[in-house]
């Protein structure tokens, strides 16, 4: 399994290059510019660089499996084709935006939650970087052109732990710092430093008790290490967003999230926050039964859920119960409209 | 299980001597051959009897139709090339086929620590002067894109190997028995030392603890469970034992308060309940 460490991933106006290799093999999709190409082979230096017509012809192969690729993924650079832009699921937040959008910058993810709907969504574990922002940018202009956008840029996968190969986050951000109609949510379970201040971007930390990272979030930065870096980043001016969400039920859960919570409030200036979602763990119907499949050893996924609406969920009472237990936690300090909640598992 | 293809005998050699392999006579359209967890086919030489080999095989052995998760396909023969040193053994990164034009990507990450080159499979012997002004840097076979082909029915890309050795430089006419012979049997080495670790890695593997069926079992009788409430009692169980929950002393205390063995299905399905809200005590 290789390591990676989270800190070292520094999105912002300097960064800081991941040593030692990531990838062993890099597939190349044709047509894509060389020179790009080129830098990220120059940084992955990979054993095998293997050139395709297209990523699908590796992405979407049959009988794929994605734990094993998960453990020791190979990378495959490749151009999006349209649409560039999808409106954002039912069971995600939208923090009160009405023009609700998510993108796909990348596909799967350094980090290996075991959780994770990616691996019921995706046929691989292996991840792609998409190259052709421009293409990107031209569709969302002709969207801004209509109304505001709420984008979120990282549902398909953490873009912090690779963007000294994708400089994604650079690029966006530098689009989000000219348009004022444009807003921008960054979510990830690393601990990125020097991140950018801007109005219009909301970086979005995912915040689990350390006994829930340590057993299902395999990779991803620790809670301390989350804590400080978004701490950084509110000292820095960035707008900041702590999301509890997913909560998992793990045994004696409120000690587990009480534990969490004194820490969250030792460290953060709460009055500070953006805002705050909280939602406890939900699937979908086909994502969970692909999830128990490859995943048979994962005991979260084999929980006797609740399905309501082609999603699973933990039983009403336990799930409000869970919610309700961060939101009183939280609510003195900063106040009832500033909490967003996973309304379906109330 | 691993299982072998090789398309002529000489390429098998090395394989069938090292291995003790005993040919298998309940087989009259291959040879076959069979040792421990290893059977080797001879496929014979060209796409078509490589197609049919493997899927005769596969099917044979895999009545499911899918190959267990730790089986693996393995390719090993010869190729010729221009680039390449005669003798050298090559892992396959990618295979064309040359008549349809298709490309195979076989996953790499298990791969052994060899050099990897393309392949291209053709339905005729590649040779000089004739050869594809292209051709250097790949190497030529005549059976790689069927094999995977036909594995891919069966097995994922992680599951199938090619293994080449080198055997000409796209001169085929000039190939020495003797000299062929020595390289299959050195090319062999290292692909036996990687078989070798696989069998030994899935010897040792470490597996999800299992929950004790007996329990399932007489709890769906005694429960009077339907067969949704029977599938949502084994994931509860695999979750209590991958929770490290004990559930013996939750069931015995059911029988101690007689409300087990149930009476009818509706007592079954209000014990289920109890059954379920103590188990996960813990979690509430």
């Amino acid at each position: 399994m290789k390591s990676l460490n989270p800190d070292s991933c520094s999105p912002s106006h300097n960064f800081t290059m991941t040593p030692g290799r990531t990838f062993d093999v890099v597939y190349v999709e044709d047509g894509l510019d060389p020179n790009r190409v080129q830098e990220i082979l120059l940084r992955v230096q990979p054993k095998e660089v293997i050139p395709i017509g297209h990523y699908k012809d590796v992405f979407c192969r049959p009988h794929q499996d994605v734990v094993l690729q998960r453990q020791a993924p190979a990378l495959i650079l490749a151009a999006k084709r349209a649409p560039f832009f999808y409106p954002g699921a039912p069971v995600c937040q939208s923090f009160g935006n009405e023009h609700f959008y998510y993108t796909s910058l990348a596909m799967n993810c350094l980090f290996d939650c075991e959780y994770c709907y990616l691996q019921g969504m995706y046929p691989s574990g292996n991840v792609v970087i998409f190259l052709n922002y421009g293409d990107y940018l031209d569709e969302l202009n002709h969207l801004l052109t209509h109304h505001p956008v709420y984008l979120c840029l990282s549902y398909d996968s953490d873009l912090f732990p690779i963007e000294h190969l994708s400089g994604a986050i650079s690029f966006w951000l530098d689009v989000a710092s000219t348009k004022k109609n444009l807003r921008l949510e960054i979510r990830t379970k690393a601990a990125p430093h020097h991140l950018r201040p801007l109005p219009n971007v909301y970086y979005a930390y995912t915040i689990s008790p350390q006994p829930v990272i340590s057993a299902y979030e395999h990779k991803a930065a620790s809670l301390t290490q989350r804590l400080a870096s978004a701490a950084e980043a509110i000292a820095n001016g960035c707008k900041v967003r702590l999301c509890f969400d997913p909560m998992i039920l793990v045994p004696h859960w409120r000690a587990v999230y009480g534990e969490m919570l004194s820490q969250v409030l030792s460290i953060i200036p709460i009055e500070q926050l953006s805002d705050v979602s909280i939602g406890s763990f939900r699937i979908s119907k086909d994502y969970l039964k692909i999830l128990r499949r490859i995943r048979p050893d994962g005991a979260i996924a084999f929980y006797p859920f609740v399905l309501k609406d082609g999603y699973y969920h933990y039983p009403d009472d336990i799930a409000a119960g869970m919610q309700q237990f961060i939101t009183q936690a939280l609510v003195p300090r900063l106040g009832a409209e500033r909490l967003y909640f996973d309304q379906d598992s109330l | 299980m691993v299982f072998l293809f090789c398309a002529l005998y000489h390429e098998a050699s090395p394989l069938i001597s090292h291995y003790h392999l005993k040919r298998e006579d309940s087989f009259s359209l291959f040879q076959v051959f069979h040792g421990g967890d290893i059977v080797l086919a001879v496929t014979g030489v060209g796409k078509h009897a490589a197609s049919v080999c493997v899927s005769h095989m596969l099917t044979r052995y895999c009545p499911s139709n899918r190959l267990g998760t730790d089986d693996v396909v393995i390719s090993y023969g010869s190729a010729g090339g221009i680039g390449f040193d005669v003798g050298e053994v090559y892992g396959i990164s990618r295979i064309l086929d040359e008549e349809s034009g298709r490309w195979f990507y076989p996953d790499l990450h298990a791969h052994a620590d060899i050099p990897m080159a393309p392949l291209v499979t053709s339905g005729a012997p590649v040779s000089l002067p004739d050869a594809p002004v292209s051709a250097g840097g790949f190497l030529y076979d005549m059976e790689g894109s069927a094999i995977f082909a036909a594995a891919s029915y069966f097995a994922g890309p992680h599951q199938i190997h090619l293994w080449k050795v080198v055997s000409d430089a796209l001169h085929p006419e000039q190939i020495d028995l003797e000299a062929f012979r020595n390289h299959m049997l050195n090319g062999a080495k290292p692909l036996i030392a990687w078989i070798d670790a696989h069998i030994d890695s899935t010897s040792t593997k470490v597996t999800a603890p299992a929950e004790d069926t007996t329990i399932y079992e007489r709890l769906c009788q005694e429960l009077h469970l339907s067969r949704y409430q029977s599938i949502e009692l084994s994931h509860l169980l695999h979750f209590c034992t991958l929770s490290n929950l004990p559930i013996q002393p939750v069931v015995d205390a059911l029988y101690d308060e007689a409300l087990l063995p149930a009476p009818n299905k509706r007592k079954g399905s209000m014990v289920f309940e109890i059954l379920k809200s103590r188990l996960l005590q813990s979690f509430s």
